[in-house]
């Protein structure tokens, strides 16, 4: 084998592509040709100068996926994690504004107006546990006008009360919940700020160490300054 | 089981079957370096990290179709320099390593750790005067020379990988890297000794 067929196989060796038997082919080699050997020792060098001399920044962020149990294993960012709670209050209000809806019922029977709040039902079919503070449904029918506004005066104001209260629940439910949220978000960002800080130590380590080794290489090649700058 | 001491394999296996915690210990794992590989790519902090951020997305929404677990490395890189590289063509500009992604004047790195002597006989180099003579020699490479010498290199995948990474056939890789990295080889030789000779002084 010769140095110029050697030439590629000492690349490779060096760069760790070499198989077996382009190793030990040269191997034979080297053992008889000093000059390979330095070239081998030179690429070595260089292969280790550029590990040792390409830095590897820490990350700024650090990249972590939570699982979103609603949409199936889809990773959300930590960091769209205070959009959540934001999520979580649009659907409460919309909750709140579907049931006053749902809970009001008119009716119109054969020539004559019917309302209903609360309960789905009249009378005595409605869900156990609700109180019948009043009767769920009024017939209207051989009331004055008077009486008619006055009936359905109360039934709103009840119907009212028990929907302030319902949502109050719910209010409070979600504020539970998005407090819940909010204390684990801050809890990371906390872990984020304590990393960055950590990082910010290092890299104000690594500066004064940097502005010494520059300090040393000023004053010893004054005359290459300007050319390396 | 222990994230800690699993292999990338399982890991990848177990994060396959929806497992978010073993996704998070393989991006633990591997986030430093495909972010320093799209900082050197970008040649910007901010865009570095989103693109490293979508590609560990994007590999985590596709693990399903990759068939080898072992292959999680390279094809990872394969996505995030595909997705560096279409967000050039959006902004209509080439990816560019300029002088931003070597950071110079912040990134020291303390006398003795990982500092280089010259076969093992000369002078010590301190970290930084070693990494202002590399930054300096890879400036003088062709962006695609220096993609293929830092794959090989730093991240030290294998010929065939990278060829798969940059989507190039695999003796366009070969030939980026022999020349790449003699080059370099020549560069760094003539800084190293420069620099030897004046700690010498």
């Amino acid at each position: 084998m010769s140095c110029g067929e050697t030439k590629q196989i000492l690349m490779d060796l060096a760069l760790g592509e070499a198989g077996p038997m382009e190793r030990k082919r040269a191997q034979e080699h080297l053992e008889a040709c000093e000059a390979c050997r330095a070239q081998l020792d030179d690429l070595n060098l260089a292969r280790k100068l550029l590990v040792d001399g390409v830095p590897q920044e820490e990350v700024p962020r650090r990249i972590t996926f939570v699982a979103a149990p609603e949409t199936g294993p889809l990773g959300w960012l930590r960091r769209r994690a205070f959009a959540i709670p934001l999520g979580a209050a649009a659907a409460v209000a919309l909750l709140v504004g579907a049931l006053a809806l749902a809970r009001t019922r008119v009716t119109l029977e054969r020539g004559h107006w019917e309302i209903a709040f609360g309960v789905r039902d009249a009378g005595a079919q409605g869900p156990v546990g609700v109180p019948a503070t009043l009767p769920a449904a009024v017939p209207l029918v051989g009331m004055t006008r008077e009486e008619a506004v006055r009936v359905i005066a109360v039934a709103l104001q009840q119907s009212e009360a028990r929907q302030r209260a319902e949502t109050a629940a719910l209010v409070e439910t979600a504020t539970a919940r998005q407090d819940r949220r909010y204390v684990s978000a801050m809890s990371a960002l906390a872990e984020q700020v304590r990393f960055f800080q950590q990082t910010q130590n290092i890299l104000y380590k690594r500066a004064d160490t940097t502005d010494l080794a520059l300090e040393r290489v000023a004053s010893r090649v004054p005359g290459d300054r300007g050319e390396r700058q | 089981m222990l994230f800690r001491t699993a292999k990338d394999s399982e890991l990848v296996e177990r994060a396959a079957q929806g497992d978010v915690d073993a996704y998070n210990v393989l991006v633990s794992r591997w986030e430093k370096k495909l972010y320093n590989y799209l900082l050197r790519t970008t040649g910007n902090r901010d865009d570095a990290l989103d693109l490293a951020q979508d590609a560990f997305l994007k590999a985590y929404q596709n693990l399903a179709s990759l068939g080898d677990a072992e292959k999680f490395p390279h094809w990872l890189f394969r996505i995030a320099h595909n997705q560096a590289c279409s967000k050039f063509r959006a902004d209509g500009r080439r990816p560019q390593a300029e002088s931003e992604s070597w950071p110079g004047e912040d990134e020291g790195g303390a006398p003795g750790v990982g500092s280089a002597t010259l076969l093992g006989a000369g002078p010590r180099l301190y970290p930084l005067e070693l990494e202002l003579i590399v930054a300096r020699a890879l400036e003088e490479l062709s962006f695609d020379q220096r993609q293929a010498v830092l794959l090989k290199v730093i991240y030290g995948f294998k010929f065939a990988e990278i060829a798969n990474i940059l989507s190039c056939p695999v003796s366009t890789v070969k030939s980026r890297i022999y020349a790449g990295f003699e080059q370099l080889k020549r560069a760094l030789g003539e800084d190293v000794a420069t620099r030897a000779a004046f700690h010498n002084q």
